[in-house]
């Protein structure tokens, strides 16, 4: 259990038996991930047992570490992480550790006699000469100078000049090798010694040796603690405080942003993702900076308010939850965000860059998805969180150097990542000051255990910080509208309507505009309820000019009358048209008068002439125009669209052979639907004609576990259809295998793959 | 949580609430700061801006004491990424420094090598800058003082000038103070302005900018020449210098299309000096025809381009800016920052009124109901004639009338911008009209028969927005505008600005047309002055012809 919470991708998908868990446990990927959360005494402890040959046992350790009890501390724990195995008298690293830490383990490198075994014979005279050694050729030169070196390297050492000092104590902090340049006298003068080894034309490696000679700590410097991280103390309010109101902000402008989108609608990329045209629009139309403007996109589609449809020509739209969330408070609104935020598996700093064919990396493209965005995350906030509660790390610096020591392999593949990491949670308000705020906290326990309260108690901690909100204004001559606060809803949405925000923050300033009004009078307020509305709310008197406004706005408003008819009847005769209004039989027509002269009907102009020429009256058919209109000929006929070719070739029969394919066909299909829904691990592609990361993951995983998968494919006709396979290689833009069903070799074009699942036989 | 009188918005507003009882203490340490944006009745906007940050650290205040100020007051958090960005802002200012180097000459030193470098880096400066003396220091060519600075300004390094000033050829100027003196503000604004070295006093209209211009030369004790907008205008800086300076007739030349005086004092207008022949400009020669000490640029914001380019090259002589409003309708504010210099003095219209300095006055707005047959012409007149329909309709001129009868003992200033209308009206009231083509001799006699209370009433047209001084002009009637400028309505109110004798209420009208385009005009000129916390008040035309 321990384990397999360590290391949960253990557990995808779910392992039959014992044995297939241990082989998993040497996996490359599972160690590589392993070792990513592994802390830098631990990991050197590792390297140092993967460096040793195996077994190693616990005393030899101590040779290199110092600090024994950490040294038995990180033994337990690697022992945990089952990354060796064995007692303390005989310990082994797993399976692929020694592959995944790289040739060059705790930064040291071969040994003298490894090194030297590989060097040629012409490069070794010199150095036999220059040592005083009888002429041999490989492999007696070999191990003689390297003996000889091994005898005398203090001596040796001592020699070197300060340039050559400087060299050696760089390379031997790790890694240990360096590319020299031919003009570098240092680097010679150090080869004609063989203190440095040249491995290639420009690539000269340190000795291990040398490297621990030179070396204070055997194993390098490394703590067996974290660094101290520097505090403020800042109080947790101040901290909620100043989060606050980057809360307000994030959760305005996400509405604001879904808004405009709803407005006017993004098209979506043909590889997926928004434009830079359509970033850099919404960037200016919000006043924002464009990674904010990345950040609020990939955070507000994460949390469901903002998804692309999935038609022809997709565009992105608000969704239905968008509608939801707009109706809850800041805090709920906030909660939604954050907790999308915490968990998604995407990385909106890629927004904007460049990838590796030097492509710009579009928001909400399937380029910005990182799987190792969410472990990072919570590894940062987490350490975050282990600060006292109102103090505050005092600069990003030292966060970062902390994770440098918690993680240092992740640390140092994800540095800018982790840097914007910070940013974006100071832009969500989860941390204000740098210092993680009690309703993010609430949140990041939620992580673990249960979800829901964790939301509500971060909603509730929220809303203690948020500053009251405030259900009147001020208004002012020059008719603009201040709340001195955060609106309450209702506030927000009837001023929302009736005037137009200029600048939002700790308080709203809106502007009233004849414009802003029209649009009230549109939703159906009157001029009477606006200045009622602005008279009860206003903790200021309602000025002249703002009462010319309304009231001139309410007369405009409406002076043209809009509204729906089919037919009309038009008469110069006034009293004949109150004939016709007059008449019982030509009620159930619904006719209306709209002017002296002119009735409306929603009835069709056909029965209306009807009707009237039953009643005796003798009316005449008008077009728009005015021209008479003769529908005398008009008989009633269906409209039908002429049957497709299909419909009528599907109505013939099907031979029997035919039929019987049909049925194998779906039995397969049937098989394999349901072995499909027992996948654990099933990957589909949204980009039709782009293969996603995570496709590529369960290939090469499928390659590597011999494992079979089935595959959504789409054939050269566009006909969508499910194979199974047992692929054996990826490449070169399509994966190869054999077909389980007839051991046929096939290979598939990966464009072509729309879904990946992974089968359990 | 305070309970303060400010709110720190996001997007770098600041919100002041009046009412407050700590308003006042926020005021004066916002101030320095920020920069004043609208001050209608209750709340007050300020707004931070990098300029507005160089300018409270070129006069000395760093970021510790904005921020303070900012949290001190505001009554919720104040966003860290905002301090955070007031204190990058302020650290940029100065990082670059323009001093006299013993030997080189003038000299670009950085404080900081890192900024230097990306500065050299910069294209449009390069040519700007001589040899590299040492790491820290550049040669900068004399000629490209002003220009190196509006580059440097553009690329967010304000460069602080040290590089002092020539004194330029002394001339005895005093102050003649016999019964009167300078008001506290225009004392205060002198001072900071000669504390600056260079720069902008920003002063409502009627608040006796020409003083300060004088005092200023008074300080200088130099020779001095002031650019003013027209040739009236100019005779009215002579008339002032005369009668409150040690000045004679004999000292202050006027440089106009008229006559191309030039004496210790002179007086040119922007037209002049913008006038080309064959493509040149040919009266350059004034501004090295003297070894002036001080340069006076009256109406700032009108400033035309042509000036700036010169006065690029003025970097080494003291400059005084002097305006009611630093609002550019071209948004070259930056390039007054930069070569004129930073804003050295504000104050708000109404605590000038406050103090009794200019009159109160009380602004309506007068609609008119156009009759059936004008709605009918404005509906299908074409686009660009429709303006001029609405605000020129006949409708308006027993409503002019009216008021002009309800101010029997006022003098009345009728200002419009068509001609026609103009006449008609000039015709109507039995009052004579100046116009842009009226000779300047008989403008002058016309003034001054409006000064001494001969002409009781004076239709104008758009010649009289600026600096003419009619201190007895104590109802102004708009009737029609240039579109929608929000600066032409601040100047034409400055008319009727001036103390009056008796303290006497102004009144400023704006008759418009209902429901046109007139209306709309006249509601984007408002703005502004709303905005400057005088109220209008809107009255019915049928209320006023049939009065109660």
């Amino acid at each position: 259990m321990a384990l397999l919470r360590r290391r949960p991708d253990l557990a995808l998908p779910a392992p039959v038996d014992i044995s297939t868990l241990a082989n998993r446990i040497g996996v490359r990927t599972s160690i590589n991930r392993a070792l990513d959360a592994l802390d830098a005494y631990s990991l050197r402890v590792l390297e140092v047992i993967a460096l040793l040959p195996s077994p190693v046992r616990r005393s030899e350790l101590d040779g290199w570490f110092a600090d024994r009890d950490a040294t038995g501390r990180a033994v337990s724990n690697l022992r945990d992480w089952a990354l060796i195995w064995g007692a303390d008298h005989a310990l082994h690293p797993v399976g692929a550790v020694r592959e995944v830490l790289g040739p060059f383990p705790a930064g040291l490198g071969r040994t003298l006699a490894d090194l030297y075994r590989a060097v040629n014979d012409l490069t070794l005279a010199p150095l036999l000469r220059r040592f005083g050694l009888p002429p041999a050729g490989q492999p007696a030169a070999g191990a003689a100078v390297a003996d000889y070196i091994g005898s005398n390297l203090a001596s040796l050492l001592a020699e070197s000049t300060e340039e050559e000092r400087a060299i050696l104590r760089r390379l031997a902090a790790g890694p240990p090798i360096g590319t020299a340049r031919e003009a570098d006298s240092p680097v010679r003068g150090l080869l004609e010694r063989g203190l440095l080894v040249a491995v290639d034309l420009r690539t000269v490696e340190l000795p291990r040796e040398v490297s621990l000679a030179l070396r204070e700590a055997p194993a390098g410097q490394v703590s067996a603690t974290p660094p101290g991280l520097g505090v403020i103390e800042r109080g947790g309010a101040a901290i909620d405080g100043t989060a606050s109101t980057a809360v307000l902000d994030i959760v305005r402008l996400a509405e604001l942003l879904v808004q405009a989108i709803a407005d006017d609608p993004v098209g979506q990329l043909r590889s997926g993702g928004v434009g830079v045209r359509d970033l850099r629009r919404l960037a200016k139309q919000l006043d924002q900076a464009e990674d904010i403007v990345a950040l609020l996109l990939e955070v507000s589609a994460e949390a469901g308010l903002l998804a692309s449809s999935s038609v022809m020509d997709p565009t992105f739209l608000p969704t239905t939850e968008f509608d939801d969330w707009l109706a809850a408070d800041t805090a709920q609104r906030w909660v939604r965000l954050a907790a999308a935020w915490l968990g998604m598996t995407r990385q909106p700093s890629l927004v904007g860059q460049r990838d590796d064919r030097d492509k710009t990396i579009a928001a909400l493209s399937a380029d910005v998805e990182r799987h190792s965005a969410p472990g990072l995350r919570r590894q940062l906030l987490q350490l975050l969180a282990d600060l006292p509660p109102g103090q505050a790390p005092d600069s990003a610096a030292a966060v970062l150097a902390q994770l440098a020591w918690r993680a240092p392999r992740r640390a140092a593949a994800h540095r800018s990542a982790a840097t914007a990491l910070l940013a974006e949670a100071a832009t969500l308000g989860i941390t204000g000051y740098g210092a993680i705020t009690s309703f993010a906290r609430a949140l990041l326990d939620g992580m673990t255990a249960e979800a829901v309260r964790a939301e509500a108690n971060a909603a509730d901690l929220l809303r203690v910080a948020l500053p009251a909100a405030v259900a009147e204004f001020l208004l002012q001559p020059d008719l603009t509208v201040v709340v001195p606060g955060p609106p309450t809803p209702e506030l927000q949405r009837e001023l929302g309507l009736t005037a137009d925000l200029e600048s939002s923050g700790g308080a709203s300033v809106y502007r009233i505009s004849p414009g802003s009004l029209r649009r009230a009078l549109d939703a159906g307020r009157t001029g009477d309820d606006l200045l009622r509305f602005f008279a009860e709310r206003s903790r200021t008197p309602v000025p002249q000019a703002l009462e010319y406004l309304v009231r001139d706005a309410a007369t405009q408003h409406g002076r043209l009358r809009v509204g729906a008819a089919t037919s009309y009847l038009r008469c110069d005769d006034v009293a004949l048209l109150d004939r016709v209004l007059a008449e019982p039989a030509l009620a159930a027509l619904g006719v209306q008068r709209i002017a002296p002269t002119v009735l409306v009907t929603g009835a069709a102009l056909a029965p209306l002439l009807e009707r009237l020429r039953a009643h005796g009256y003798a009316p005449a058919a008008e077009s728009a125009d005015g021209s008479a209109l003769s529908l005398a000929t008009e008989q009633p006929r269906l409209s039908v669209r002429p049957q497709s070719r299909n419909s009528r070739v599907r109505s013939s029969t099907i031979p029997e052979q035919q039929l019987v394919e049909v049925v194998q066909r779906l039995r397969a299909a049937e098989k394999l639907t349901a072995a499909i829904n027992h996948a654990t691990t099933r990957v589909s592609q949204d980009i039709p004609g782009v293969t996603s990361a995570s496709i590529l993951e369960i290939l090469r995983t499928a390659v590597r576990e011999d494992l079979t998968i089935a595959i959504g494919y789409v054939d050269d006709t566009g006909t969508p259809s499910q194979r199974t396979l047992s692929p054996i290689s990826v490449g070169g833009g399509v994966v190869r295998g054999y077909d389980p069903s007839d051991t046929r070799l096939r290979s598939y074009p990966l464009q072509r793959i729309t879904t990946v699942s992974l089968l359990e036989d | 949580m305070t309970d303060g009188p400010l709110i720190v918005q996001s997007d770098k507003t600041l919100l002041l609430e009046v009412d407050h009882e700590q308003a006042g203490a926020a005021r004066a340490a916002i101030a320095p700061f920020a920069e004043l944006e609208r001050s209608p009745e209750h709340v007050h906007t300020y707004r931070l801006t990098p300029l507005g940050l160089w300018n409270a650290r070129a006069a000395g205040h760093d970021a510790e004491q904005v921020v303070d100020a900012l949290v001190r007051f505001s009554r919720y958090a104040v966003p860290h990424a905002l301090l955070v960005d007031v204190a990058d802002t302020m650290d940029r200012y100065g990082r670059l420094q323009l001093v006299k180097h013993p030997t080189h000459g003038l000299v670009l030193v950085s404080l900081d090598r890192a900024v230097l470098e990306e500065v050299l880096r910069q294209k449009k400066i390069t040519p700007m800058l001589g040899e590299r003396i040492d790491q820290d220091t550049v040669a900068v060519h004399p000629s490209e003082r002003g220009r190196l600075k509006q580059a440097l300004l553009k690329v967010g390094w304000p460069a602080e000038d040290l590089a002092g000033y020539v004194d330029g050829e002394a001339h005895p100027i005093d102050l003649h103070a016999d019964g009167w003196q300078l008001r506290d503000y225009q004392q205060q604004a002198v001072e900071s302005f000669w504390a600056g070295g260079s720069g902008v006093v920003v002063l409502p209209c009627g608040a006796g900018k020409t003083l300060v211009g004088a005092a200023a030369m008074a300080q200088a004790k130099a020779t001095t020449l002031i650019l003013v907008t027209n040739t009236v205008s100019g005779r009215q800086w002579k008339r002032e210098l005369l009668a409150r300076t040690s000045l004679n007739e004999e000292e202050i030349g006027e440089y106009s299309g008229e006559k191309k005086e030039i004496r210790p004092v002179t007086i040119a207008t922007y037209q002049v000096m913008t006038t080309r022949r064959k493509g040149e400009y040919r009266h350059l020669e004034l501004f090295d025809s003297r070894d002036w000490g001080l340069i006076v640029y009256d109406e700032v914001h009108l400033l035309p381009a042509p000036i700036f380019r010169l006065t690029a090259d003025l970097q080494s002589r003291r400059r005084l800016g002097l305006t009611a409003t630093l609002v550019r309708e071209d948004g070259r504010e930056a390039d007054v920052f930069s070569l004129i210099g930073p804003k050295r003095y504000d104050a708000p219209w109404k605590d000038i009124e406050n103090q009794g300095w200019i009159a109160p006055a009380e602004c309506s707005e007068v609609r008119v109901t156009l009759t059936d047959a004008e709605r009918m012409n404005y509906a299908t007149a074409e686009p660009e004639d429709r303006y001029k329909i609405a605000a020129t309709a006949r409708t308006k001129l027993p409503v002019i009338e009216t008021i002009v009868d309800r101010h029997p003992d006022d003098q009345v200033l009728v200002i419009g911008a068509y001609l026609d209308q103009l006449d008609e009206i000039g015709e109507h009231l039995n009052a004579p009209v100046i116009q842009g083509s009226t000779p300047n001799k008989e403008r002058e006699r016309l003034f001054d028969s409006f000064r001494s209370g001969e002409t009781r009433v004076l239709v104008v047209s758009k010649v009289a927005n600026f600096s003419i001084d009619l201190p007895e002009a104590a109802v102004a009637i708009q009737i029609s505008g240039t579109f929608g400028s929000r600066q032409e309505e601040a100047q034409r109110l400055g008319r009727v600005l001036r103390p009056k004798h008796d303290k006497r209420q102004a009144h400023f009208y704006t008759v418009v047309s209902r429901d046109t385009l007139d209306a709309e005009y006249a509601a984007h000129r408002q703005r502004f002055l709303a905005e400057q916390g005088y109220a209008y008040t809107i009255i019915d035309a049928d209320d006023l012809l049939r009065p109660l």
